[in-house]
């Protein structure tokens, strides 16, 4: 059987959600200029948010998303004006050492409330496929796909059309400009990075019923996450979509043509991660980026 | 009648290097005021100070009766305070309508927006032309335009212009102190800090001349224009002079 077609289908379905698990990343760098460590946690808690409602109350995880992105998006911009704001100007190291301490803290906090054990959330569609041609299409990973569409597609369309997206984009481009549009960058800030904690946590709720959720599922993302940024440059939204969908692909294909794949596909972020920075530091398509 | 910009005593710098030593100047309403002054003596700092990017670590700017330096810049914006940065500082991705937007982001300009973009296009028909480009791509010039345009967006009572001729041609030079000739004629203020000297003089009542942080020499443009001492302050002799004139 011809394999190309059930790969292009499963990379897709994959880059999809690698986007949507990458693009929160991006937006709060591009906008901040601190990487945020603990993103992979904010993905973390959105899965187990995902599980507590489904268990405690029988609610599907999709109608428990837009809850769940409201209070992530809420806790990002009270963690952000607490803990990150004050940072703002210190070295990189420090902000760095920061964000992956709140990482940690969440991690083990998870540990906590949920103990180590793998959860996982199944819903009736979770585990249903159907066949379109000789393709099997998952049906857990189509809805996954479905949803980071409509939320990266709302987010550029927030970006590009709305007096906070304009101005968010402006403030990436031209910090000092920004600030003498009256533009109140620290409001700014925090509403960046609590949008990218929603997304964050969006992405954990897709992945709630997709696998399996542990308190550590955080770093893998992270692992990801960089090297998804690192392909297509950072500070750039189109290049994270762009790497996002070559980092599917390239695991998709190790999975299908090496043996045992589906174990070295884990390895292709590390991979990747070490030799885009060896070769092509800026990334595909992003900016050089400065200290 | 006391002055709608007032600057007294300004202290300012960066880390251990002190910019600005005692400044002290003012600026009337619907008056049109240049400082002149060589590189380096503190014209870019003052704009800073003024539009609150750079504090200020001594002295007072009262405006309109209320203490500027108290307000945060977006505060600033929203009473009518607007710079137009050296270099410009356009936004090179967004296009020159989404630029001119992002001036009247403020919530008091965002009522005027449609109107004072009207306003704008009429002032630069350039800009019109191009309100789909991306600002990156104009020319120098464009860009002035586009960055003077941008800060009359904010519907501003006193506007800071920081060299707008920097790196321009001539006739484009020409052409853009002929829009702030336009633009003072509508009774906004406007605070001029300017290299080119006769530019500047051309379309300012009254300048000051400023060496080593503060002002060596003050008066309306006809006495600077025959002023020995400006060309002085250019290779950096007022200094000596020492006592600042006032007006």
């Amino acid at each position: 059987m011809d394999l190309i077609p059930q790969l292009i289908v499963d990379a897709l379905l994959l880059g999809g959600i690698y986007t949507l698990m990458v693009i929160g990343l991006a937006l709060s760098f591009g906008v901040t200029r601190v990487i945020n460590f603990a993103h992979g946690e904010a993905v973390m808690l959105g899965a187990y948010g995902a599980f507590t409602v489904f268990v405690a109350f029988g609610v599907d995880p999709l109608i428990a998303m837009p809850v769940l992105m409201v209070a992530g998006c809420v806790l990002g911009m009270v963690l952000f004006k607490v803990a990150i704001a004050p940072v703002l100007k210190a070295p990189h190291v420090n902000q760095i050492l920061l964000t992956f301490g709140i990482g940690l803290v969440l991690q083990n906090l998870a540990l906590v409330i949920w103990s180590p054990d793998g959860r996982s959330v199944v819903p009736s569609y979770a585990y249903s496929s159907f066949e379109f041609g000789d393709v099997v299409v998952s049906g857990g990973r189509l809805i996954g796909f479905g949803i980071a569409a409509v939320l990266v597609l709302a987010l550029f369309f927030w970006l590009k059309r709305t007096e906070f997206g304009r101005a968010t984009r402006a403030l990436a481009e031209q910090h000092d400009a920004a600030v003498l549009m009256g533009i109140n960058v620290n409001q700014m800030y925090a509403l960046a990075f609590g949008l990218s904690v929603a997304l964050g946590v969006a992405t954990g709720v897709i992945l709630s019923f997709l696998g399996a959720i542990t308190p550590f599922m955080g770093f893998h993302i992270l692992v990801k996450g960089f090297a998804i940024i690192v392909l297509g440059g950072l500070g750039s939204i189109v290049g994270a979509v762009l790497g996002a969908f070559l980092l599917a692909f390239a695991e998709t294909a190790v999975s299908y043509y090496v043996p045992n794949g589906t174990g070295w596909a884990e390895a292709v972020a590390f991979l990747t991660l070490f030799l885009v920075l060896v070769l092509r530091p800026r990334g595909i398509i992003g900016q050089a980026v400065a200290d | 009648m006391s002055a709608l910009l007032e600057v007294s005593n300004l202290h300012a710098g960066y880390g251990e290097s002190a910019v600005l030593q005692g400044l002290d100047f003012e600026l009337g309403q619907g008056e049109v005021v240049c400082l002149l002054g060589a590189n380096g003596v503190g014209k870019t700092t003052t704009m800073g100070v003024l539009s609150g990017l750079v504090p200020a670590s001594e002295g007072r700017v009262r405006y309109d009766g209320i203490d500027l330096l108290a307000l945060p810049t977006h505060e600033r914006v929203s009473s009518g305070l607007a710079l137009s940065p050296e270099g410009r500082k356009v936004f090179p991705n967004l296009t020159v309508e989404e630029n001119l937007y992002l001036g009247s982001f403020n919530r008091n300009a965002r009522a005027h927006r449609m109107r004072k973009l009207d306003e704008v296009y009429a002032l630069f028909p350039r800009l019109a032309e191009r309100r789909t480009q991306s600002s990156g791509l104009m020319s120098g010039g464009e860009q002035q335009m586009l960055a003077l345009g941008r800060a009359l967006m904010s519907n501003p009572r006193v506007l800071l212009l920081d060299e707008p001729s920097l790196g321009l041609a001539p006739l484009v030079v020409q052409s853009v102190f002929a829009a702030i000739r336009a633009i003072a004629a509508t009774n906004i203020s406007i605070l001029l800090v300017e290299q080119n000297t006769h530019a500047a003089l051309s379309v300012a009542s009254r300048g000051y001349v400023m060496a080593a942080g503060r002002i060596v020499l003050a008066g309306d443009a006809a006495t600077l224009r025959e002023a020995p001492e400006l060309r002085d302050a250019f290779i950096g002799k007022a200094q000596s002079k020492g006592k600042a004139l006032h007006a």
